[in-house]
């Protein structure tokens, strides 16, 4: 399984982060080249791939770590996402319920790409969170994993618990997806799950 | 308000206990009557008292802490539920909701109990867990709340805060109340809530 991050903001530093300490290899992206991802990777060592947009998104798993308006620049960058496991760690901050037409936030970004299995998770922490190491007092932290479809849900939930934390699935988007949608109860919890 | 629990079993026996710790006022009452929990109540009181299933019945919110079957009995032992708001502590222990004609067994039980605000909480922990402080490790215990009624809601997540836990509001039974099913993913996690 090959995984990228799509973004080198915020939430895309904090996966690379988190990839880099578990030691799992991840190619890492954005619109603007390789070169300007370079002074992270070489922070973060061998695992964290900067890579050109295009061969990122060669990945089995893309993660899109971006504002969420610029998912349809991702979508529109590869000819067919059949078969890929997207990852929806994005949040709608400043997108209004009109513009997503009453939709889940993530279902809005299935529709953009077509064939894709999407997952949402690793949107729920507060960037700074997300970084840090997840295991906490004996515990580890909680991260919530949603979507329409079952086995991409339970991959998830395994690289997620790779990561270091406690995944908890959801399952579907209609549901799960709301809470950990913006202004949903289970977004911005700190939860530490006791072994 | 006023607090009862209907229940003395282990999930009756301990919210008791997380009642007396936090010095908030309960009565308690089962089938057998007060004298069945006159040892509960002596070691808990004075927040613990046992009365009769009627008085307990009094109360501005009252507990389900009974097996699940069992609600259909305490729904029929008073004349009107109207006004009050009732707790469902309860678990439909079964893998399908068939039996229920596919409501969510919360729903279920407002069926039976004509005017009342039903929320769910409370049912998600082993009765062992529930019974212990709230309070670990720099953080507090979250306890999942879901009902229809938006306000009861609120005022249940308050009554959870006071006894201890992080209260978790999952809103409508269609929104958060699946996941606090028997078996859903929020039941028996033993989660840490830190931070405000």
């Amino acid at each position: 399984m090959t995984y990228s991050i799509i973004g080198s903001g915020n939430v895309g530093t904090a996966l690379a982060r988190q990839f880099a300490r578990s030691g799992i290899t991840v190619g890492i992206a954005n619109t603007r080249g390789p070169d300007s991802i370079a002074p992270l990777a070489k922070e973060l060592g061998a695992k964290v791939v900067p890579q050109t947009l295009q061969d990122a998104l060669k990945a089995d798993v893309v993660i899109l770590a971006v504002p969420f308006r610029a998912h349809t620049t991702v979508a529109s960058a590869l000819e067919s996402w059949s078969g890929k496991v997207v990852v929806d760690a994005m949040n709608t901050y400043g997108v209004s319920p009109e513009e997503l037409k009453g939709q889940a936030s993530t279902d809005v970004v299935a529709a953009a790409f077509p064939g894709a299995k999407i997952v949402k998770t690793l949107n729920q922490l507060p960037a700074k969170l997300l970084a840090q190491d997840p295991s906490v007092n004996g515990g580890r932290r909680v991260m919530f994993v949603s979507s329409n479809d079952a086995n991409a849900e339970a991959l998830m939930a395994t690289l997620v618990a790779d990561l270091g934390f406690a995944p908890i699935q959801l399952g579907k988007v209609n549901v799960g997806g709301m809470l950990i949608g913006m202004g949903g109860s289970l977004i911005l919890q700190n939860l530490i799950k006791q072994a | 308000m006023t607090y009862a629990i209907i229940g003395s079993g282990n999930v009756g026996q301990a919210l008791a206990y997380r009642f007396a710790r936090s010095g908030i006022s309960v009565s308690i009452a089962n089938t057998r009557g007060p004298d069945s929990i006159s040892d509960l109540a002596k070691k808990l009181c004075p927040a613990v008292t046992a009365v009769h299933l009627q008085d307990a019945l009094n109360a501005d919110v009252v507990i389900f802490a009974v097996p699940f079957a069992a609600h259909a009995v305490i729904a029929q032992a008073i004349a009107t539920w109207e006004g009050k708001t009732v707790i469902d502590a309860m678990n439909f222990r079964e893998p399908s909701l068939a039996p229920l004609g596919g409501l969510q067994s919360s729903e279920f039980v407002a069926k039976s109990l004509p005017g009342a605000k039903v929320v769910k909480t409370f049912n998600q922990l082993p009765a062992a867990l529930l019974a212990s402080d709230p309070a670990e490790s720099g953080g507090r215990r979250v306890m999942f709340v879901t009902g229809n009624h938006d306000e009861a809601n609120s005022a249940v997540a308050d009554l959870v805060a006071s006894l201890g836990f992080a209260p978790v509001v999952l809103g409508k039974i269609s929104d958060g109340g699946s996941l606090l099913r028997f078996g859903g993913p929020l039941v028996l996690q033993n989660l840490i809530k830190l931070g405000s």
